[in-house]
């Protein structure tokens, strides 16, 4: 009994972490096409047909992301996690193939290159 | 054996409430935008959403830039550092100076980030998310910017462009 407890929790506390281990590769040049292509998929993100719809705001896990309007990213997202030298079945492994991981991952690519510390003078 | 399940039982208590979520913040706008990144404990809607914390200072993200939050006790050594929050623990309020003293965990493990205030170019600032008593409101089109709150896997991500 106390063995299958001491595993359950072990997993719990290896689940709990299992995002951690996503790499995140810094890229020096902003101007490469999947940052771009990236930064233009968050652009349309605000225009009025992809922003979440009356229906989306109704679901109950909302304000999570809907999966229509991850599908719009997840391209963008893919690119630029590739761009730093990742393989698409890479992405698969470590994220278990969630779309939500996936562009979160994708953002932390996007963030590293453009927090304020990065254009300092 | 009740120890051991006890013990279980606070260690998935706190995996389940700890503040891990990250807030992301990214400006694409041309403006350098001034927020207040909110935190609070919604899970408790009868506390009337208790404590809530808030950087006291609002923070500016220059132009064409992004940030991520973690943990608020970790906020200091952040490329946008922020080193006062306010606590609001119900019947008390207080300022934090993270150089002094960090936060109790007691405090920062209930709550999770639901909301952003922006300052918009025009001077007047706009709240995107989740309220105390329910609803809210995550896009608007106001004062020469858009801005949208979403969550992705749990994960608050807050985006800016011009209007």
């Amino acid at each position: 009994m106390k063995k299958t407890i001491l595993i359950i929790a072990g997993a719990l506390f290896f689940a709990s972490c299992s995002n951690e281990s996503l790499a995140i590769t810094s890229q020096e040049n902003l101007q490469t096409d999947a940052m771009k292509n990236f930064r233009q998929a968050m652009i349309n993100m605000s225009k009025p047909e992809n922003l979440a719809t009356p229906e989306e705001q109704r679901m109950k896990n909302f304000p999570e992301m809907s999966d229509r309007r991850k599908n719009l990213l997840l391209p963008a997202a893919k690119e630029l996690i590739q761009s730093t030298g990742i393989s698409d079945s890479h992405i698969n492994t470590e994220t278990s193939g969630d779309k939500g991981a996936i562009i979160n991952w994708a953002l932390d690519i996007y963030i590293e290159n453009t927090k304020p510390s990065k254009h300092k003078n | 054996m009740k120890n051991i399940i006890s013990l279980f039982l606070l260690c998935f208590n706190a995996l389940l409430f700890a503040q891990t979520n990250h807030f992301k913040i990214t400006n694409f706008s041309s403006h350098d935008i001034s927020f207040v990144a909110v935190s609070m404990n919604l899970s408790e809607p009868l506390m009337n959403c208790v404590p809530i914390i808030y950087n006291e200072i609002p923070a500016v993200l220059p132009a064409g830039h992004s940030i991520s939050y973690s943990q608020i006790n970790d906020s200091l050594v952040n490329d946008l550092p922020i080193r006062y929050w306010h606590l609001v623990g119900g019947s008390f309020e207080e300022t934090y100076d993270l150089t002094l003293a960090p936060l109790s965990t007691s405090d920062t493990d209930l709550v999770s980030w639901h909301q952003v205030i922006i300052y918009a170019p025009n001077g007047q600032d706009y709240t995107l998310g989740g309220g105390c008593m329910g609803g809210g409101i995550y896009n608007i089109t106001a004062g020469g910017i858009k801005a949208e709150l979403n969550l992705i896997s749990g994960v608050a991500d807050v985006v800016i462009t011009d209007d």
